[in-house]
C-alpha cells in the first residue's frame, strides 16, 4: 500500500529532491521549498495526505525499501530506484492504483475537521444509544466537542435512524476497498463497547507499517469527506461551513500571506519592499509564490505587456525548464523576476 | 445543599467512605488539612464536595497530566460543567477559552509551572479562590520520592492569594516527608487526617529469578494459570515492548499490550481505555501508566523491575484490587536488579560536578544563561527547572538572569553541594530499604508499609510468601475473553449499531 506510494511519488520526483521531500509533502510542510515542489511535480493532491506521519514511521519504510533492493543510495542524499521498483509498480498497478488516483486535491483543512467531527458523533451517538453517558471523548478539541454536542441536540430522539443510515454509507464506502484495508479503519474506530486500537496494535495486528496503517485511514477518510462534498448526504451535515481563506492561501507561507493582501490592493514592487521591510530578493521569491498559488494574480501589474509575450513564444516553442537558458537566450532587459514570473504562471496555465 | 446531598445530587453515591466525611467538614469550617488515605480511596471526593458548596473557587494543583484530563472529564460527564484544567499541553484556543470563563468557574485543575507564571498568577489574584488543593503533595519534600522542584513556590503562590483553605493529599507519607510539608507550610495550622494505607485484600510474593530468560517464563506460566486484569511494571520502555510480544506468543489467549511515555497521547489513551473498559487484559508498562487510572477489578500485579523506592512500590501495587477482592502482587528479582536501579538513580540526579561547573560559570559572568549550561550539560528539564528554582529560592538570580556576586559566598555553594551528595545517599538508602523489604527473612507486607504507619491490617486472604502464601491459594474469578475475529460486515455491525448486539 504505502509501499506503491511511495515508489510512485519517488518516481515523479525523478531523483531530483530527497526522499525527505516526499515526507514534508505528505506531512503538509509549509515550506518555499515544499510548496515550489508541488507545483514543479504536480502533487498538490498528495499535500498533507498523511499529516500524523512521523519521520520515524517515514525513514523505516525508506530503509525497508532499500533492504528490499527498490531503491539504493547513491550517496548520503541521492537515491536511484531499481528495476525491480519499475515491477512493483506495474505488478501492483491495479490493485494499489486508488493510492495514486486522486483526482483533484482536496481543502485538507475542512478534510480534517469533518474526519474528527465524524469520529467524536460516532463515538457520541453509539454510546448514548446505548445509554452510556460517562464515555471519555476521543477528540480533545474542544471547537469539536462544541459542534458535535450542537449535532447531538438536533438528532437526539433519532439516533437510531442517524446510525443506521451512517452504516449504510459506510457500508457503501468499505465494501470498495479491500478486506484488510476495512478492518484497519473498523479496528480504529472508537464506539459503544470497543475502544479504538492504537497504531501499534494495528502494524501487530495486520502486519504492516505504521505509514500503511495512516495510509489506510487517510484514504477512507478522504473517500467519505468527497462523496459528502460531492452529494448530499447524512455526513455532509458535518462538512465545516466554507467560510475559511481559499485554499490557496493557506498553502502559502505565513510571510508570502501578508504580501499577498498587499499584492491583492495592486502595490508594486518598490512599495512592497517599502511597506514590508523586507530585502527584495524576499519580496521576489513571495511574488514568485504568489503567482503560482493565485488564480487572479495579475501579471501584467509586475511585467510589462511585451516582456510577457516574448517569453511565452520562447517557451511555447523550447520546452526547457532552465532560466539560465532563458536568460543567456532572450533579450538582455528581462530580469530574472520577469523570467521567474512568466514562467511559473506559463506552468499553472498548462497544468490548469 | 449539605455534604451528604451534594454528594447523592451530584455523584450518585449513597454514602461517604471512610475518613471522607470529617476532611470535608474539616474544610468548611476553614481548617486546613493534610489527608493521607491509600490510592483509590476517594481524596478527591475530600475537595470536590465542599468545592461545589461553598462559593468561589476550587484551585488543584497537581503534577499528573493525565490525572487532571481524567478529572475533568469525570465531572463533566456527571453533569458539573464549571471545571476546567489549565496545562502546557492546552492548545491556545483551549488556554484562551479558559481564561475567559475563569470567573465562571468552581473547580480548576492547573500545573504547578502553570501556577508560577505571572500573567496567570495575576488573573488568579482577582478571584476569591475558596479552597486551595495540593494534589500529590509528597512533591514538596526533596526527600519524597517524585520531589517537583516546582512544588517549592506553592507557600508564596498561597501567600498571595486571598486566604484560602489550605488542603494537602497524599497516599505516600513518611515522616522525612512529613517534616518537610510543616516546614513549608510552618504559618499554618494544619490538622491531620492520617489513614492506615495497606491493603488488606493484597498478598505479596517475591520471586527469585536467575536471568530475563526465566522471568519471562515465569510470567508465561502465571498468565497461563491466571487469565485475570494484570499490569506488569518495568523500568526499560523497550523491555515492554519486547515482554509484551513475547508474551502475546506464548499466552496467544490473552489480550496484551505495551504503555510507555514515548508513545503519542492519543495512543496511550487508546491503550488506557483499552484496559479499563476490559477490551485489554495485560499492560506491560514503565512507571508512566496508573496515575489516574482507577481499574477495580486488576487482580495481578506483576514487577519485572524494582522501582527505586518503597514508596513507588506500594503507589504500584496499590493498584490492583481495588475492589476488595483477593490479589496478588509479584516481585520478580534477580541478583543484578540492584545495579540496574542504582543506575537509574544516577540519571535521576544532579551530580556533584556539574554544581561545580556551574559555580565557576556564576563566578565569572554578569548573566546565567541557564539554557546554554543544561546543553552543554546533557540535563533534562527537571534538572534545569531545580537548578533555576534553587537559584532564584536563593536570590542568586534575578530578573531571570543577572547574577548577585555578593549572595554567592562559599558556605552557600558548600551547603548546596551537601544538599545533593546527600541527597544521592538518600535515594541510596531508599532502594537499599526496598530491597531489604523484598528480601526474604521478614513478612514482606510488614516492611513495605512499615514506613508510613506503625501498625497493620490483619491480611483477608493470605500474606505474603515469608508468611507461608503460595500462588496456588489464589483462586480468583477467570476472564473468558478472546481475540476478536469477525467478518468486516460484522465488525461494522457491532460497531455502527451496537443495539442489534444484545
Ligand atoms: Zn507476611
Amino acid at each position: 500500500m504505502f509501499r506503491y506510494l511511495m515508489i510512485y511519488l519517488l518516481k515523479t520526483i525523478n531523483s531530483n529532491r530527497s526522499p525527505a521531500a516526499i515526507y514534508h509533502i505528505l506531512t503538509g510542510k509549509k515550506s518555499s521549498q515544499t510548496i515550489q515542489d508541488l507545483h514543479l511535480f504536480q502533487l498538490h493532491t498528495y499535500y498533507r495526505l498523511l499529516p500524523n506521519l512521523s519521520r520515524q514511521a517515514f525513514d523505516y519504510d525508506v530503509d525497508q525499501m532499500v533492504n528490499e533492493g527498490l531503491m539504493e543510495w547513491l550517496n548520503a542524499k541521492d537515491y536511484r530506484l531499481t528495476d525491480k521498483a519499475w515491477d512493483y509498480l506495474s505488478t501492483y498497478k491495479d490493485t494499489c492504483d486508488e493510492a495514486h488516483n486522486f483526482e483533484r486535491p482536496i481543502d485538507h483543512q475542512s478534510k480534517e475537521i469533518f474526519t474528527k467531527r465524524f469520529y467524536l458523533t460516532i463515538q457520541t451517538f453509539t454510546q448514548r444509544v446505548m445509554d452510556d453517558t460517562g464515555f471519555i471523548p476521543l477528540i480533545d478539541d474542544i471547537t469539536i466537542q462544541a459542534f458535535v454536542k450542537q449535532y447531538y441536540h438536533l438528532h437526539k430522539h433519532a439516533l437510531r435512524d442517524w446510525l443506521e443510515q451512517c452504516y449504510e454509507q459506510l457500508y457503501d464506502v468499505l465494501k470498495t476497498y479491500p478486506d484488510i484495508r476495512r478492518h484497519i479503519y473498523l479496528d480504529r474506530l472508537s464506539t459503544a463497547n470497543h475502544n479504538g486500537q492504537s497504531l501499534q496494535q494495528l502494524v501487530d495486528r495486520y502486519h504492516v507499517t505504521e505509514a500503511d496503517i495512516l495510509l489506510t485511514l487517510a484514504l477512507i477518510e478522504r473517500t467519505l469527506f468527497i462523496r459528502s462534498q460531492q452529494h448530499q448526504t447524512l455526513l455532509s451535515d458535518l462538512l465545516p461551513a466554507d467560510n475559511q481563506p481559499k485554499i490557496y492561501e493557506r498553502l502559502m507561507t505565513r510571510s508570502a500571506r501578508k504580501t499577498h493582501q498587499l499584492v491583492i490592493k495592486g502595490y508594486k514592487i518598490e512599495d512592497l519592499i517599502q511597506l514590508r521591510q523586507l530585502k527584495r530578493g524576499t519580496i521576489e521569491d513571495h511574488l514568485v509564490e504568489i503567482c503560482m498559488l493565485d488564480d487572479h494574480f495579475k501579471l501584467d501589474d509586475y511585467v510589462e505587456e511585451e516582456k510577457i509575450a516574448i517569453i511565452e513564444s520562447y517557451l511555447s516553442k523550447r520546452h526547457t525548464q532552465k532560466l539560465a537558458e532563458l536568460k543567456r537566450t532572450l533579450p538582455e532587459e528581462m530580469t530574472y523576476l520577469d523570467l521567474r514570473l512568466v514562467f511559473a504562471h506559463y506552468q499553472k496555465r498548462l497544468h490548469q | 445543599m449539605n455534604a451528604l446531598e451534594t454528594l447523592q445530587h451530584y455523584f450518585n453515591y449513597h454514602a461517604f467512605q471512610t475518613g471522607q466525611r470529617a476532611v470535608i467538614d474539616d474544610l468548611n469550617e476553614g481548617h486546613d488539612v493534610l489527608l493521607t488515605l491509600p490510592t483509590g480511596a476517594g481524596k478527591s471526593i475530600c475537595y470536590q464536595v465542599p468545592a461545589l458548596m461553598n462559593d468561589g473557587l476550587t484551585l488543584v494543583v497537581t503534577p499528573l497530566l493525565s490525572l487532571m484530563e481524567d478529572q475533568v472529564r469525570h465531572l463533566k460527564a456527571h453533569g458539573i460543567k464549571r471545571v476546567a484544567a489549565l496545562n502546557s499541553f492546552n492548545t491556545t484556543t483551549e488556554r484562551q477559552h479558559v481564561l475567559k470563563n475563569l470567573k465562571l468557574l468552581k473547580i480548576l485543575y492547573i500545573s504547578p509551572e502553570l501556577l508560577q507564571q505571572d500573567w496567570i498568577l495575576k488573573r488568579l489574584k482577582q478571584l476569591s479562590v475558596r479552597f486551595f488543593v495540593v494534589d500529590e503533595a509528597h512533591c514538596i519534600s526533596q526527600w519524597g520520592h517524585e520531589f517537583r522542584p516546582d512544588y517549592m513556590k506553592l507557600e508564596s503562590v498561597l501567600q498571595s492569594l486571598k486566604h484560602p483553605t489550605l488542603l494537602l493529599v497524599t497516599a505516600t507519607l513518611t515522616a522525612d516527608v512529613k517534616r518537610d510539608i510543616y516546614q513549608h507550610f510552618s504559618s499554618r495550622q494544619i490538622k491531620e487526617h492520617l489513614h492506615m494505607i495497606d491493603r488488606d485484600n493484597i498478598s505479596f510474593i517475591v520471586e527469585k529469578c536467575s536471568s530475563n530468560y526465566e522471568k519471562d517464563r515465569y510470567i508465561v506460566d502465571c498468565l497461563s494459570t491466571y487469565h485475570v486484569p494484570t499490569i506488569i511494571y518495568f523500568s526499560s520502555k523497550k523491555e515492554t515492548e519486547r515482554v509484551s510480544h513475547y508474551l502475546k506468543e506464548h499466552v496467544p489467549t490473552h489480550r496484551i499490550a505495551y504503555y510507555h511515555g514515548d508513545l503519542e497521547n492519543n495512543e496511550r489513551m487508546l491503550i488506557q481505555q483499552q484496559f479499563l473498559s476490559g477490551e485489554l487484559d495485560v499492560i506491560c508498562a514503565t512507571s508512566a501508566f496508573g496515575m489516574g487510572v482507577n481499574k477495580k477489578d486488576v487482580r495481578l500485579v506483576m514487577h519485572y523491575h524494582l522501582p527505586t523506592q518503597i514508596e513507588s512500590f506500594v503507589q504500584e501495587v496499590g493498584r490492583a484490587g481495588r475492589d476488595h477482592l483477593h490479589s496478588v502482587s509479584i516481585s520478580l528479582v534477580t541478583e543484578h536488579d540492584r545495579l540496574i536501579t542504582e543506575r537509574l538513580i544516577e540519571g535521576e540526579m544532579i551530580e556533584e560536578n556539574v554544581l561545580l561547573q556551574l559555580f565557576r560559570l556564576l563566578d565569572q559572568q554578569t548573566h546565567l544563561d541557564l539554557a546554554l549550561f543544561s546543553d552543554t550539560h546533557q540535563l533534562n528539564e527537571i534538572h534545569r527547572r531545580y537548578l533555576q528554582n534553587y537559584l532564584e529560592n536563593h536570590d542568586i538570580i534575578t530578573d531571570n538572569k543577572t547574577i548577585n556576586h555578593h549572595k554567592l559566598t562559599d558556605q552557600f555553594k558548600d551547603t548546596w553541594v551537601r544538599t545533593v551528595t546527600e541527597r544521592q545517599q538518600f535515594k541510596r538508602k531508599k532502594l537499599f530499604e526496598l530491597l531489604l523489604a523484598l528480601s526474604d527473612d521478614r513478612c514482606i507486607r510488614r516492611s513495605i508499609y512499615q514506613p508510613f504507619q506503625h501498625d497493620i491490617n490483619k491480611d483477608r486472604f493470605g500474606c505474603c510468601s515469608v508468611c507461608g502464601f503460595r500462588l496456588a491459594q489464589f483462586e480468583p474469578i477467570q476472564l473468558q475473553t478472546s481475540i476478536e475475529n469477525l467478518t468486516w460486515e460484522d465488525k461494522l455491525n457491532r460497531r455502527i449499531r451496537p443495539y442489534t448486539e444484545v
